[in-house]
């Protein structure tokens, strides 16, 4: 097969970082071509160019045999080249897959876009890319998506798909290339490759120890929830966390994992049963009630309910603490900056400085931020919802590495995940719940991969 | 990469508004002095601008609150009504005058108490709600006064809280100055300015960062009542009587001044110490 569109030697400098050093792409004509690195890696760089919104300081771009530049993004359009950016919040009252294709109806007006309809959808590209696109889909989105992209490798058409999340690019690619601070790594089939091995040129070192869990002594029991019922919701859960201890709690989407930390933290109330904090029967009124108890809650979506992205590092993370921060309501700026820093040193936060706006930070950081923020409440339980969705594999190491230190503190941890290598990595225990239920707890030695799925199923 | 480029460009952006607003305002006063009046810079004449300025001024003050928070209250200009026949009535009843303006502070509180209440715990979205506060306080000022002027008859010296000088600065200027400073402290150095940003942000994330807010949007229609009052007491002040039809369309007005100094319509960015440009801008489009 002869190459749709080829890179060379690309090279991109901005003021003091060099972006892309001697890049190198090779698309195949019909191929799906991933791309794989972490945030930073240049990803985003390498597409702009090949879109025409930068131009490369040195190197060629090959389009179908001849060398072509591109002045402007309409040039690279005009030539066949389009792009499906990630930036999937625009509309908020589309759905996602609405908003990524609005501007791109080219051939056929598609009206409002309803699952069956995507069959009606056609691009009219050569090469497309596609950024991230999975990154806020539902699963039956997904799979629609993937739908089309294989039809769209049916009609020809090359693409480029850039994505985290590792599974989807064994189910979709047919290569990947895996590019590092700028630089050209290797490019594979997805056949004759690893996981392991992809994230290893990823990060640059073997990452032999995934999920860094450290020995803690647990000790005695901290919170428990007796015969917890929520109308429709939860039913009858029974649980038990203890000091030290990392709580895993897994099960499929919709089974009930995030209403039942929302009901823990007082963000949703309880009908009937009983909450026991430190052997004391309590209630949450409200998450207020469940911060002076103790408890915090980081939740899943950090972008919309986790940080206020237009504000900076250092007023996100005292954000709760403001109160204590502050003379007579006024605020001490000092030693606002002082705490915002302990934090960004001790949670590694990579960002200018502390007034550096939230919404400008990758995904990990600005978990990290969100992890911040919940730790200057001085929590004694800590509550973590995804805490590594939409996080890049260094910085998820970095995150579970955090996590496992909090609890070797003392810090009781109660993790929602639905990444299961995650929850098996980290927990000192696993409840498994389906339909509002707890199915089934394993102990870290007992949960395998097969046993949570059997029971979740 | 790309994230420096990101904040020049926005730092560009937002420094263009900044300039545009002010470069009209001199091309204005420019045109204004040199085409249309010759007078226009006499010294009477800018007291004069900032004494019409002061009303809208300190309106847009509490308005700028309000609309940090992603709401809008509507009900100021019938509010200025309101307070100053409030403080009339109270002042031909007898009161001292002291007494009757803080009496006309007080009930630009309440009402602002109330439309606060029914937008935080009713979740009336904050249009309606001051919408009816607006007629309702405009309909009991008509009803109190039978559509007739009140005059201080019995109080000579009030009209000098309006009509006073400092040199050939008048009172107004000076109170919309100090107002406009307090309010400055209050958004940028004061744990309810915080909370009033981080509401307007991201309402759901504020109340996960444990933020009551529900009172801080209490607040902010409270202190546009209680801006709204004083305005109006200083208005009642200024023509010696309390005009029950007086303030129509000022809270269009403020919201117009508050929003060519940078206040977003939608919440969460906000300002306000380009005041003093603002709302002279405002007078003269």
């Amino acid at each position: 097969m002869s190459n749709a569109l080829e890179l060379k030697n690309i090279t991109k400098t901005f003021p003091g970082v060099k972006a892309l050093d001697n890049m190198q792409l090779s698309l195949e004509k019909g191929e799906i071509h991933a791309i794989c690195g972490e945030n930073g890696a240049g990803k985003s760089t390498l597409m702009k160019i090949i879109t025409g919104v930068y131009q490369p300081d040195k190197g060629d771009i090959i389009l179908n045999g001849e060398k072509v530049t591109f002045k402007n993004p309409n040039e690279a359009y005009d030539k066949g080249i389009s792009i499906i950016y990630q930036e999937n919040s625009l509309f908020p009252d589309l759905t996602v897959l609405e908003n990524m294709f609005i501007g791109h109806e080219p051939t056929k007006s598609i009206g409002p876009i309803k699952a069956i309809d995507y069959k009606a959808m056609t691009y009219d590209a050569d090469i497309l890319i596609l950024d991230e696109p999975t990154a806020a889909l539902t699963n039956r989105e997904t799979e629609a998506l993937f739908r089309i992209i294989d039809r769209l490798k049916s009609e020809g058409v090359s693409m480029l798909y850039i994505s985290h999340r590792l599974e989807e690019i064994f189910e979709i690619a047919d290569r990947v290339t895996v590019i590092r601070d700028g630089e050209y790594v290797a490019t594979s089939d997805t056949k004759s490759v690893t996981e392991e091995q992809l994230i290893a040129w990823m990060v640059g070192r073997n990452v032999d120890n995934l999920y860094p869990k450290f020995h803690v002594d647990i000790g005695e029991n901290v919170l428990e929830l007796r015969n917890v019922n929520q109308e429709g919701v939860l039913k009858n859960i029974n649980l038990n966390l203890k000091r030290g201890e990392i709580l895993g709690i897994s099960g499929l989407a919709g089974s009930g994992r995030t209403e039942l930390a929302e009901a823990i933290s007082g963000l949703t109330q309880i009908e009937s049963g009983e909450i026991i904090l430190n052997g004391e029967k309590v209630e949450i009124k409200d998450y207020s009630s469940a911060l002076e108890y103790g408890m915090v809650y980081v939740s899943e979506d950090r972008k919309e309910k986790g940080l206020v992205i237009p504000m900076d590092i250092k007023e996100n993370i005292t954000m709760p603490i403001l109160q204590k921060l502050s003379n007579s309501k006024v605020i001490d700026f000092q030693e606002e900056r002082t705490i915002s820093n302990h934090y960004m040193e001790q949670l590694s936060i990579k960002a200018p400085s502390i007034d550096s706006i939230v919404g400008n930070l990758s995904g990990g950081n600005q978990q990290k931020v969100a992890i911040a923020k919940a730790l200057a409440c001085k929590p004694k339980i800590l509550i973590l919802d995804e805490p590594t969705r939409g996080v890049d594999v260094g910085a998820k190491s970095e995150i579970h590495r955090l996590i496992s230190q909090l609890a070797k503190e003392g810090l009781s941890i109660i993790m929602v995940s639905s990444d299961l290598p995650e929850i098996l990595g980290m927990a000192d225990r696993v409840c498994v719940m389906k339909n509002g239920t707890i199915v089934k707890t394993f102990s870290r030695e007992e949960a395998t991969q097969e046993k949570v799925l059997a029971v979740s199923l | 990469m790309g994230k420096g480029k990101q904040n020049v460009k926005k730092i560009s952006r937002d420094s263009i508004q900044k300039i545009a607003a002010l470069l009209s305002l001199v091309v204005l006063i420019v045109f204004f002095s040199i085409a249309a009046a010759p007078n226009f810079l006499a010294p009477q004449n800018l007291i004069n601008i900032m004494m019409q300025t002061t009303v809208t001024g300190i309106l847009a003050l509490g308005m700028t609150f309000v609309l940090i928070t992603g709401g809008i209250d509507l009900s100021i200009g019938s509010l200025i009504a309101f307070s100053g026949v409030i403080t009339a009535v109270t002042i031909t009843n007898g009161m001292s005058p002291v007494m009757g303006s803080i009496i006309g502070l007080i009930s630009g509180v309440i009402l602002g108490i109330i439309s606060g209440l029914l937008i935080s715990k009713g979740k009336l979205p904050p249009f309606i709600a001051t919408l009816g506060m607006m007629m309702f306080a405009r309909g009991v000022t008509l009803l109190i006064t039978e559509g007739t002027p009140l005059y201080f008859q019995n109080a000579p010296n009030f009209k000098y809280l309006s009509q006073g000088k400092l040199g050939l600065v008048p009172y107004p200027v000076i109170y919309f100055i100090l107002l406009a400073i307090v309010s400055h402290f209050i958004l940028k150095k004061t744990v309810i300015g915080r909370y009033i940003f981080a509401t307007g942000s991201n309402e759901e994330a504020a109340r996960l960062s444990g933020i009551p807010v529900d009172k801080v949007k209490t607040f902010v229609y409270i202190y546009s009542g209680l801006f709204a009052a004083i305005a109006g007491i200083i208005l009642a002040a200024r023509l010696n009587s309390a005009q029950p039809t007086v303030g129509e369309g000022y809270e269009l007005d403020a919201v117009a001044a508050a929003v060519i100094g940078g206040t977003s319509l939608v919440g969460g960015e906000g300002n306000n110490s380009r005041y003093n440009y603002r709302c002279i801008y405002n007078e003269y489009p």
